[in-house]
């Protein structure tokens, strides 16, 4: 039983907890956008020579072969210096989903490059997980031998209008999904660029027949990702609960310091009760979402089953109830100015909110958890 | 990171499990909290065999028949003994009154007291609240004043549970009624319940039981060789039980079970084609607090880990109370609500049960818990004890 990180782990996060507070400075709050293009440019080099990508990559295509435990290391540090930069997007879903489906040659061409940086993907789900449970909304058909016709929409795509790649998922032939990767930059994909609430950069994605190559720009067999797409969430899952975990310990740091600080009626608020107890329960939930990630991050590298799989869900719904609580109470403690742009609260509020839907909503992988944990009860 | 158990560790388990196979009789199990209150006999049987084994006291400091084992062994052993719904051991006797008389007795008290408490000659009870002084504790009325080789107790103890049955009370008095800290006159007493002067008057609770007491002492003389720790020290020898227990306050294992049975019940109440337990709303309510629990198992090995490396907080077992009690009464809550109208039927002579025999237990024990954030230290005074260490921490989450 050991729930340490390693010297190696904690040597990384020291270096990366240094490297944000270095750039945190540059955090105006004229230009969170500003920021953000910084951190899919400039900052996005930076951030992969220090290893970060790398990290999570596999050791045969200029990686580190790190894995979930190594991934919640980092996330969590990531979360705690306010998040931003796409590293789930890139080094864990891209480079998963390529890693496990795609071919020698695509691999090689695109791994690497998300190591070091120079190459940037989005995902576009086709919201398989939304709560209807439909499929992909983008739905392909075959046309002549090879060639296939994809159509649908997708509303919310982060990281499209910064990407070099989208990866598609794809229904319409057969029930499995199918993985496609394409150049943004061609003419018959429609972007419409928006920004989310967290400042990240978004498109609603509209494909009115798009042409495919299969042999070129499929990622895998047809009607063949379902499988890696399951697993590659699942640990994208897990690092984005460290992400908020680090988030919300962010949070409790910011409302520890206020109470401690601002006065009123002659006295600091730390010295109220009504207060001090909701801290409490602040931090216990900040501990119990923190723990739930931790098992399934444990679990989830020993192997993928049942087991491995509800303690993801079971984590996304702890860490979404935590999240609540933590973000509106730290708002509610900081008084009006839990309401200012220029303080750091609402920001780290908003990235919390704004990534709870994000790899399965709370409602969606509350009824995962309950069905497989279904027949628990003879 | 790592979530086994080491080899050392899985050997221990596994004899922990064969023990338990071995020599804890069937009819033993499943006695629940209430049931051990006032079946006090099996809890004593149960105890006199853990006893023989010398597991009764592993907790205890070696020199007096401790084991030594780690915060993690102690925890397994809790586990194996929740998981096997073994009668639970004596809070106060052999967790609380017998490692004080370790830490703070005379060598001549730990000779009479301590073999009483591992062979079952005594059971005690413990004196600490006051119609005046429940929280604030420290505000105690009950005076002791000296006089020749004995202290004169006079006042009155209140929810003293077990008194109708204890042999002896660990009791806090006030020695020093001038000091000018509330905290600096109180001194601990071991009192011999048939001392004349005792008075035990019952008082009964929700779930109709018989657990609570109030103690009234008219001049009782104790003899002073009764004194525990120093005149004057009582407050500090009561603060060093804070410092005992961590594992087994969240009690994950008796939680689990409570809703496995709140589950078993909604299976067998129909609703339309399929059952309560597939109705969406009590489903997912039910779901939220699996997964809470789930959390909960993983935060109390959490600070089992760190306790074994000397890194535990000072409010982790504030924590584990405040989540452990809770979520079990909102599972008792839950089950209520699953039972329907059987909830409202006061349990005896030809009452309707529930199929599920669960029923009657179920509205009994989520009477009786509701005192599960009130006894050991309100949840209110764990949260002032969590926040003031975050508060003055200098240290960063």
């Amino acid at each position: 039983m050991d729930f340490r990180y390693s010297d190696v782990q904690m040597e990384f996060r020291t270096s990366l907890r240094r490297f944000f507070a270095e750039h945190s400075g540059q955090m105006t709050k004229a230009e969170p956008r500003e920021m953000a293009r910084r951190w899919r440019k400039s900052l996005w080099t930076d951030l992969a020579e220090l290893g970060t990508l790398a990290a999570l990559l596999p050791e045969a295509y200029e990686g580190m072969g790190g894995d979930s435990i190594d991934a919640i290391a980092i996330l969590e540090e990531v979360g705690r210096g306010q998040g931003g930069p796409p590293i789930i997007e890139n080094a864990i879903i891209a480079a998963g989903l390529i890693e496990r489906l795609g071919s020698a040659q695509q691999r090689q061409a695109f791994l690497p490059a998300i190591a070091n940086g120079s190459l940037k993907f989005a995902f576009a789900d086709g919201d398989i997980l939304a709560p209807d449970g439909t499929g992909p909304g983008f739905k392909l058909t075959r046309q002549e031998t090879g060639r296939y016709r994809l159509e649908g929409r997708q509303r919310v795509v982060v990281e499209a209008p910064e990407c070099d790649h989208l990866l598609f998922l794809c229904g319409g032939i057969g029930p499995g999904i199918t993985l496609f990767c394409i150049k943004r930059d061609r003419e018959d994909v429609v972007l419409r660029p928006f920004w989310t609430l967290d400042d990240r950069p978004a498109a609603s994605v509209i494909l009115d027949g798009l042409e495919l190559d299969a042999a070129a720009e499929s990622i895998g067999a047809i009607g063949g990702a379902g499988e890696a797409v399951s697993a590659v969430l699942d640990l994208a899952s897990i690092a984005q609960c460290a992400e908020a975990a680090g988030l919300m310990a962010r949070l409790l740091n910011l409302t520890i310091t206020h109470l401690k600080t601002r006065t009123q009626f002659g006295q600091p608020l730390a010295n109220f009760q009504a207060l001090q107890h909701r801290l409490a329960d602040m931090y216990a939930a900040y501990e119990l979402s923190l723990s739930l990630t931790y098992k399934a991050a444990i679990l989830n590298r020993q192997s993928g089953g049942p087991e491995a799989q509800s303690a993801v869900s079971g984590a996304k719904v702890q860490a979404a109830e935590a999240a609540r609580l933590i973000s509106h109470e730290a708002i509610q403690m900081h008084g009006a100015m839990g309401m200012s742009l220029e303080l750091p609260v609402g920001r780290a509020v908003k990235r919390l909110k704004a990534m709870e839907p994000q790899f399965g909503s709370a409602a969606y992988h509350l009824g995962r958890y309950r069905a497989l944990r279904r027949g628990r009860v003879a | 990171m790592d979530l086994t158990l080491s080899q050392v560790e899985l050997r221990f388990q596994q004899h922990v499990h064969d023990f338990l196979d071995a020599e804890l009789k069937p009819e033993w199990r499943g006695v629940s909290d209430i049931d051990n209150r006032t079946q006090p006999a099996i809890m004593a049987q149960w105890q006199a065999v853990l006893a023989e084994k010398g597991w009764l006291t592993a907790g205890w400091p070696v020199a007096n028949g401790g084991l030594g084992w780690s915060p993690m062994q102690h925890h397994i052993f809790k586990e194996a003994c929740s998981k096997a719904r073994a009668p639970k051991i004596s809070t106060m006797s052999i967790g609380m009154i017998g490692p004080l008389i370790c830490a703070f007795g005379t060598p001549a008290q730990q000779a009479f007291y301590l073999p009483r408490i591992v062979n079952g000659a005594d059971i005690w009870c413990q004196g600490f609240s006051e119609p005046g002084s429940g929280s604030d504790l420290a505000s105690l009325k009950t005076t002791a004043r000296r006089e020749g080789d004995a202290y004169v107790v006079s006042g009155q103890k209140i929810w003293t549970t077990y008194a109708h049955l204890a042999s002896q009370m660990f009791c806090l008095v006030r020695t020093d009624v001038g000091a000018v800290q509330k905290q600096a006159g109180i001194s601990m007493l071991l009192m011999d319940m048939a001392l004349p002067g005792i008075t035990v008057r019952p008082i009964h609770t929700i779930d109709g039981e018989h657990h609570f007491n109030e103690v009234f002492f008219d001049d009782v003389r104790v003899p002073i060789t009764c004194l525990l720790g120093g005149e004057h020290q009582g407050w500090d020898v009561a603060r060093a039980l804070l410092a005992f227990e961590r594992s087994g306050i969240a009690d994950v294992v008796a939680t689990r079970q409570l809703l496995n049975d709140v589950a078993a019940i909604a299976a067998g109440e129909p609703r339309g084609t399929s059952s309560l337990l597939d109705d969406d709303d009590f489903a997912n309510r039910l779901t939220k607090m699996e997964i809470a629990l789930d959390s909960l198992e993983i935060y109390e090995l959490r600070v089992m880990e760190a306790a074994e490396r000397g890194a535990a907080k000072d409010f982790d077992a504030s924590i584990l109370k405040i989540l452990g009690s809770e979520l079990k009464q909102k599972i008792h809550m839950l089950g209520i609500e699953a039972l329907g109208t059987l909830a409202a039927v006061w349990p005896d002579g030809d009452a309707p049960a529930h199929p599920s025999g669960a029923g009657r237990k179920l509205v009994v024990d989520a009477l009786f818990f509701r005192a599960g954030s009130i006894y050991g230290g309100a949840n209110e005074i764990q949260r002032n004890i969590v926040a003031k260490s975050l508060l003055k921490s200098g240290s960063e989450i």
